[in-house]
């Protein structure tokens, strides 16, 4: 089993009703689990995303997909490092 | 948009209304999932969207098999459903579903329609977003006020298309330095030549390297059958001299191929030795199963071009051709009754080279795959990624609406054949002349298969010994029918199927035990393949 990572990822989508539904979707069917989440719009017609993730898969995979979802315009890893557990 | 299928229902009223003034042909199915299929049939064979419609609730959620299985096989499709009025909407009302929610991960996209404005430039992204790069279906959801209200938006001017995406330079190098130090090269080729619309340039590309070539289920017909260097299909159900291949290879050169688990078996056992270039136009699969050493994204008719010259693989080949020799596919099985390989390998003997074929999912699917010599990738349609049973029947139709002066045939199971024999009425209202071999082994075959091997031969709810009489329920439904359960009767009925004019079945019984060989094992290496000798020596005495 490969070791579990963490990593901070942030996305900017068009926003409308379904975008950050079919956002979360993605993340979970993907084999992640979302650990935090804010999301923000921007007054413009975006919604700005951060989001932390885990999961024993690599995040470039999650990242392919995530920039497969139409609404998604920009998507970034900030950070990825291997998950702390805690006691 | 020249023909849609459907079923209509109380919140889409508004729109078969509106059709009745239109030049769209409606057709009308006896089930919202064989509008589903229909228009898959056309999707597939033309790479153009389909395009299918339903009434809200239930007629949207009996659109979803047939839209997950677009998307698990990439074809494009559009499907409109009827909503509840939108003052309505989350209150619960009658024929009330969220179809958005419902599809949200089996589409490529989906819009609800909230203003009869937005509806022009809607249908243009719908059309465009299903049929560009990996295409998929996508849904329109459209509430019952909306479709009433009257417009005079004008759709705004159109995007210029997605250009073609060319692969990285870097990466074609490294690609042509992986092939030049091959020695014992192997390429596997999928259902993404058929989307991009590449054979020629793949059979052009394995000629010029000089390389075997094994197709997927999906892309079988990218080399012709025939084709000298064409090893046949690997994974789970191949030939087994594809599968010895890609398990000795030193370069697998994936084109258009997702790494499915049926093709790989045990993923880390996969081409143990193989480095891979990967081509691909979805990035999401590259690295997604396998990493490979040179990684291909964008068009792969620029790819081949860009990587082909010929191969150093000469002793290679012959030992591969060796293989191919070794384990070719035997008819000479001495029974009385129908041996349906062989039944599957004469029909397609006679018949015509622009037959399309639709195989449903279970024993047959694979006989057909292993056993009908196809052309071109568009003439073979089956449900490879959902594996949908009842794919078959819808689906034929689409075709035969579509191509109208060609042979089609729906090969089914007695299994499948009822999950929508409904449509049986389909292929009479319009006459549809969809040739239809129903293989009756009066059980789930595949299931009994695995049962029996895998299951220490304990049958659990796979007896169909009570079916009906199919040729009885096709005449009942005003079709012609034949039927056969004697392997002397084969090739007269053959010659009376493929001459019959209109919708046909022919309802030809087999052995109840009649299994798929060769097989991988689930969970097992595809070099642990088993043919029946070894099955049968394995078992315990």
């Amino acid at each position: 089993m490969s070791e579990s990572q963490h990593a901070s990822l942030s996305i900017t989508l068009t926003d409308n009703d379904t975008a950050l539904s079919r956002l979360l979707g993605v993340v979970r069917r993907r084999g992640f689990s979302l650990r935090a989440l804010h999301a923000s719009q921007d007054g413009a017609g975006k919604l700005m995303v951060s989001m932390a993730v885990e999961s024993t898969r690599p995040v470039e995979l999650l990242v392919r997909q995530i920039a497969k979802v139409i609404e998604v315009e920009v998507v970034q890893v900030q950070h990825a490092a291997p998950a702390v557990a805690v006691a | 948009m020249e023909r849609v299928w459907g079923y209509p229902g109380g919140a889409i009223m508004p729109i078969y209304d509106a059709l009745l003034d239109s030049p769209i042909r409606h057709f009308l199915t006896r089930h919202e999932q064989g509008a589903g299929f229909a228009a898959q049939g056309y999707a597939r064979t033309t790479g153009r969207p389909g395009v299918c419609m339903a009434t809200s609730g239930p007629g949207a959620t009996n659109l979803v098999t047939a839209i997950a299985d677009a998307m698990c096989d990439s074809v494009p499709m559009v499907a409109i459903t009827g909503q509840v009025p939108s003052h309505a909407l989350g209150t619960d009302a009658f024929q009330e579903t969220d179809v958005i929610g419902v599809t949200l991960p089996i589409v490529k996209h989906s819009w609800l329609a909230q203003s009869a404005d937005d509806i022009a430039d809607i249908m243009h992204d719908a059309f465009r977003i299903a049929g560009g790069g990996r295409p998929g279906p996508v849904l329109i959801d459209i509430p019952k006020d909306v479709q009433l209200a009257l417009t005079d938006a004008t759709p705004k001017p159109r995007l210029s298309e997605e250009g073609v995406s060319v692969p990285d330079p870097v990466e074609i190098e490294h690609a042509r330095a992986l092939l030049a130090g091959a020695r014992q090269p192997v390429i596997y080729a999928g259902g993404g030549v058929r989307i991009a619309e590449a054979w020629d340039e793949l059979r052009a590309f394995a000629e010029t390297l000089g390389a075997p070539i094994v197709h997927t289920l999906h892309g079988l017909g990218g080399v012709p059958g025939d084709h000298p260097m064409f090893l046949g299909m690997l994974g789970m159900h191949g030939n087994k001299a594809a599968n010895m291949a890609v398990q000795e290879c030193d370069l697998l050169i994936a084109i258009g191929a997702r790494f499915d688990d049926r093709v790989t078996g045990k993923l880390d056992s996969f081409a143990p030795n193989a480095s891979v270039i990967h081509m691909d136009i979805d990035a999401a699969e590259i690295g997604k199963l396998r990493r490979p050493s040179a990684a291909l994204r964008g068009c792969i008719k620029r790819s081949m071009e860009a990587v082909a010259s010929p191969a150093v693989c000469e002793p290679w080949c012959e030992r591969v051709t060796d293989w191919k020799r070794e384990h070719a596919w035997r008819y000479d099985a001495p029974f009385e009754s129908i041996y349906a390989p062989k039944l599957l390998r004469d029909l397609c003997a006679e018949s015509p080279d622009n037959t399309y074929v639709c195989s449903d999912v279970g024993q047959h699917q694979m006989w057909v795959a292993q056993h009908w010599s196809f052309n071109n990738p568009r003439r073979h349609l089956s449900s490879g990624g959902l594996g949908t049973m009842g794919f078959s029947l819808p689906t034929a139709l689409g075709v035969k609406l579509s191509h109208p002066d060609a042979t089609v045939i729906c090969i089914c199971g007695d299994g499948s054949a009822m999950m929508n024999i409904q449509e049986l009425a389909t292929l009479k209202r319009y006459n549809i002349g969809v040739k239809i071999l129903l293989i009756d082994n009066s059980a789930l075959g595949m299931v009994r298969q695995w049962q029996e091997l895998f299951f220490d031969g304990r049958e659990s709810e796979i007896d169909l010994s009570d079916n009906p009489d199919f040729a009885g329920v096709a005449r009942a439904f005003g079709l012609d029918a034949i039927s056969i359960e004697r392997a002397d009767q084969t090739e007269d009925a053959i010659r009376a199927f493929l001459d019959h004019d209109g919708p046909v079945l022919m309802h030809a019984r087999i052995d109840r035990h009649a299994n798929v060989w060769p097989l991988v094992p689930p969970g097992k290496s595809n070099a642990d393949m088993i043919d029946q000798s070894e099955a049968a020596a394995a078992a315990p005495a």
